[in-house]
Formats: structure tokens, C-alpha cells, sequence
């Protein structure tokens, strides 16, 4: 099923605690459905505690968060694609096995994947360009390679809202086209796309949206509204500099 | 080499072993999978060592060794796994920490109580090393019934036990319940302790659980093979620990460990592609 509502993320004064630490204060934000949001911010800023919360693996203390309208513990249509150090690489499982565990809260209890699963499975697959890779075991692949097969799990799993933690560490910038060509084929398909990274640049050219974090919302919207000086300055503090470049957008520099 | 095999048979006790043990083997190695995968074999060593109160209070309740002793024993370690569970749920101490106290102080218990009975300690050793030989037909019973009990568990819900072993974040997306898994996980796993006690002990549990679990895990990529492969280990090794235990007159569940991790070192040094001498020989020539 999917949604029509067109707000797909509705935060309220959200605040979660993450190892009895406030890690989100007051966070209040809507993403419509259908775009590619960055979320940057230091170390610590609460980028996946966000993410955790809006997956529903964390409780909030204060606020609530709507998925199309709809409380988010209702729905199973978030995917949170992990990090490649979240995985182990050594588990026995090969891309099938990876991508058709996206099957699985839909099967339902005490059912085996049916004609339909392993169909949607392949599909999956071919739409990220990993069909050849379908019998290899998960330590063969790339850190790219790895990302597609989550990608592909996620279109399994025929989810609606897709978080990414930092997808793009450690790719070289072939592997990064790649995957943002995939997130441009999810957009096409109306999925919400958000993406944690470290990288501004890439945050201020490839997406729709740009949200700026540290504990509490210091700015959300496009890239050229928010990436200012003074609201960089408010998230990273005061050990960076800020170069305006002839073309008019802001450089930042580490002092 | 078949009369070799065959002599044995002869004595009813040797067959009832050999069964028990077949199927002992069959039971630890598919459940140790999970253990081996999740990291949990300090948590299987834990638990065959948490139920020897159970073990001590049947004993001094039934003032012998007897088939009750399985009750109590199943009681205490389904207990002690879902203490260790909730403990390190909280939040306030680790997993290994939580296992550690228990495991301690269970096991202090269980000697405590022994040592209030007189002539305890061929008793104690039959609990420490197991008493393959004594099986009844009775132990055979409940081993065959728990066994297939907790193998079928194991396949009904083989996909929801991947997911929670592979991906706990992917799980909770998912919304198929990863605690009450992980609770289910923690009954299955004494309830195959207990199941082993007589054939191996307390004391060398763990290597019943794990090691077959291992090695199967260095020569194969994928999770069903990994249990098939293991299952056969684990058979073949106790039933040859068996054999050797009649013949050369060591303890039985000493020899099944020792046969065991004999094909564990083997797999660990030569597996295809995987073993320590094919990465070292790579290495050497790139």
C-alpha cells in the first residue's frame, strides 16, 4: 500500500534521550513525501538518534513523530540501511538471502517466501544493478556494492521513508554516482530519502532539502537558506571559517 | 571394522548412549549456529554451569540421582537465561557483566548445596562430566521430545531468528519483535543444555554448543548448510567419542569434545579458501 498523504515525516517538539543523554532537544520539522533531505551536523549532533526515532527503535521523551499522518509504531514502511560496520561481514548469508530478509514482517508468521517474494527480490536487484551479484557472499562485495544490496532491500521491503547513515564514507566518487543515480530512481517512485553525511557539498548540490543539527534544529531547508555562516557557525561552533566564492556560495574551511 | 562398530551394541546401556549422543549432537550444534553467529558462547559455558542448583536441589529433594532431576534442572537454567536477558536489558550493566554474576553465583550455589551431602563428589563428577552410559530410556524420551521440540522452533522460525542475528535494527523496523525472539532464543538454548546434560556434562557443555557450530561455519557461506553441515559434526563426533571412550577407556564426554575439536583445528587450518594455511599461502604470493 502506499501513501498519498503528502507530508511524509511530521516531527513535533521531539525530544529523545539516547544512553540516558538528551540527544534531540524540541526538534520540529515536516519533509513531504518524495524528497531527498541531508542531514548534517558534527559528531554527536543527533543524526541517528534522529534516525533511530523516526524508525521507531527509540522512545521519545517529549513530542511525537506522524508517518503520513499515522502513528510511526502503525506502519513498517521505514528502512534504515546500516553501516557497513554496523554488519557482520563474516555472517553466512549471500545478496538474496540480504535483500529477501526485507520480505520478511510482510510474509507474516510461520510463512516461507513465496513465487512473489523471490520475484520482487530479483526485481530489486535488477534495479540496482546487482543481479550478477545475486549468489555471492556479503564479504565479496565493495562498500558501494554493499550499499546497493541495502538499497535493494529496502525496495523489497517496498518502503516509503529510507534512512541512510553516512551510505557514502569510504566510496570513491563512481561508487557515490552510482548510489545517487539509485536514490534518483526513489525518488521517482515517491520515497522519502534521508541521508546522514558529513559532506556539505554533496549535501548543498544533491538534495532537495538541507537539515542542519546539533542537539536541536538549527536550520532546515534549502541549501542556500541554510548553509549560511552564521548557521554553520551555530552547529559546528567556532573552529571553522567561512570563505563566500565569487559564485556566491559559502566555502567552509576548517581554521 | 563393521564388528568393530557393531561390538559395542551388544550392551543395551551402549546403544541407549550412542542414541543419546546422536542426538545430543544434532540438537547443540543447530542451536549453536545462533550462539556462534550472535556471539553467545560465554553465555551457553554460563548456563550448562547455572543449573547445578537445579541439579543439587532434585538431588538432595529425591535423595538420588534420578529422572526428576531433569524438572529442576530445565527450571533453573530457563530462569537464569531469562535473569541474564532481563539484567542486561536494563541498560545498567553489559551483557557479559550480568552473565558473570550469575553464572558465578548459581554455580557457587549448586556446590554449596552438593556439599551438604555426604559421598557427593562421584555424584558431582556424573553432573560436571555427564553419565552417558546411565541413559534410560526415559532420558531418551524427553531428549528426543525437547530435541525435536527445539529444532522445530529453530525452522519455524528460521527467517525471524536470521533477521534478529543479522540485521536487530532492520528487525525492529520490520516490527517482527526482536525481544520476544531474543527471550525464545534464551529458553531454547538451556533447554538443549539440559537435554546434554547426561551425555557431556556441565563442565564441557560449551564445546558442544560451539565448536561443531565453528567449524561448520569455516566451510560453508550460507546459514542452512552451516546447521546441516554442523549437525553432522557433531553427530559424527560424539558418536566416535563414544566409540573411543569404549575402546580406549577415556571419558566419554571428554572424547566426544576432543574428536570435535579435533575436526574444528582441521577446518580452522585447511578450509578451502578460509583456513589459516590457504590465507597464509595467498599472503605469501601476492
Amino acid at each position: 500500500m502506499t501513501h498519498q498523504h503528502p507530508i511524509s515525516i511530521s516531527v513535533k517538539e521531539l525530544s529523545v534521550k539516547y544512553q540516558n543523554i538528551m540527544a534531540l532537544r524540541q526538534v520540529t520539522f515536516d519533509i513531504r513525501r518524495g524528497a531527498r533531505v541531508a542531514i548534517v551536523g558534527p559528531n554527536g549532533a543527533g543524526k541517528s538518534t534522529l534516525f533511530k526515532a523516526i524508525a521507531g527503535t527509540l522512545k521519545a521523551q517529549q513530542g511525537e513523530i506522524k508517518l503520513f499522518g499515522e502513528n510511526p509504531l502503525e506502519h513498517a514502511c521505514v528502512a534504515y540501511l546500516p553501516q557497513r560496520s554496523q554488519i557482520d561481514l563474516n555472517f553466512p548469508v549471500n545478496v538474496t538471502d540480504v535483500v529477501m530478509m526485507g520480505r520478511v514482517g510482510k510474509m507474516g508468521i510461520l510463512r516461507w517466501p513465496s513465487r512473489a517474494d523471490r520475484d520482487l527480490v530479483a526485481t530489486s536487484l535488477e534495479s540496482v544493478g546487482m543481479t550478477q551479484f545475486a549468489t555471492r557472499h556479503i564479504s565479496e562485495l565493495s562498500g558501494g556494492q554493499l550499499q546497493r544490496v541495502f538499497i535493494a532491500r529496502a525496495i523489497a521491503q517496498k518502503a516509503e521513508i529510507v534512512l541512510m547513515d553516512e551510505p557514502l564514507t569510504g566510496l570513491d566518487i563512481t561508487s557515490q554516482s552510482d548510489i545517487y543515480g539509485i536514490l534518483d530512481k526513489l525518488r521517482e517512485h515517491k520515497v522519502t530519502v534521508l541521508v546522514a553525511t558529513h559532506d556539505l557539498n554533496q549535501a548543498a548540490e544533491r538534495f532537495d532539502a538541507v537539515m542542519l543539527l546539533n542537539k536541536q534544529l538549527v536550520g532546515f531547508g534549502l541549501p542556500t537558506t541554510v548553509f549560511t555562516p552564521l548557521l554553520l557557525q551555530q552547529a559546528y561552533g567556532g573552529t571553522m571559517q567561512f570563505i563566500e566564492t565569487t559564485n556566491g556560495q559559502t566555502a567552509l574551511i576548517r581554521n | 571394522m563393521i564388528d568393530l562398530l557393531l561390538e559395542p551394541l551388544k550392551y543395551p546401556f551402549m546403544w541407549r548412549g550412542l542414541l543419546a549422543a546422536v542426538m545430543v549432537g544434532i540438537v547443540c550444534s543447530v542451536v549453536g549456529s545462533y550462539m556462534v553467529l550472535r556471539g553467545m558462547a560465554f553465555l551457553g559455558d554460563a548456563l550448562a554451569h547455572t543449573i547445578l542448583p537445579g541439579v543439587a536441589l532434585g538431588y538432595i529433594i529425591n535423595g538420588q540421582v534420578n529422572d526428576n532431576i531433569f524438572w529442576w534442572a530445565l527450571a533453573t537454567g530457563i530462569m537464569a537465561s531469562l535473569g541474564i536477558g532481563f539484567m542486561s536489558r536494563q541498560g545498567q550493566i553489559k551483557e557479559d557483566t550480568a552473565i558473570g554474576v550469575v553464572f558465578a553465583a548459581m554455580f557457587a550455589l549448586g556446590v554449596a548445596m552438593i556439599s551438604t551431602v555426604r559421598n557427593s563428589s562421584t555424584d558431582l563428577n556424573h553432573f560436571l562430566f555427564g553419565d552417558v552410559l546411565g541413559v534410560s530410556n526415559r532420558d531418551l524420551i524427553l531428549i528426543a521430545v525437547f530435541g525435536s521440540l527445539v529444532l522445530l522452533l529453530v525452522f519455524l522460525f528460521y527467517k525471524e531468528f536470521l533477521v534478529i542475528s543479522f540485521d536487530p535494527i532492520l528487525a525492529e523496523t520490520l516490527r517482527i519483535r526482536p525481544t520476544f525472539y531474543h527471550y525464545l532464543l534464551l529458553v531454547m538454548i538451556p533447554i538443549t543444555i539440559v537435554i546434554s546434560l547426561q551425555t557431556v556434562g556441565i563442565a564441557l557443555m560449551v564445546a558442544m554448543l560451539v565448536t561443531p557450530a565453528a567449524t561448520a561455519s569455516m566451510l560453508t557461506r550460507r546459514l542452512p548448510i552451516m546447521m546441516g553441515l554442523g549437525a553432522l559434526i557433531g553427530a559424527t563426533s560424539s558418536a566416535s567419542g563414544l566409540y573411543i571412550s569404549y575402546y580406549v577407556n577415556v571419558a566419554s564426554g571428554a572424547a566426544m569434545v576432543l574428536v570435535c575439536t579435533t575436526m574444528f583445528m582441521v577446518a580452522f587450518f585447511l578450509a578451502p579458501g578460509r583456513g589459516w594455511l590457504w590465507q597464509y599461502w595467498r599472503g605469501e604470493n601476492l
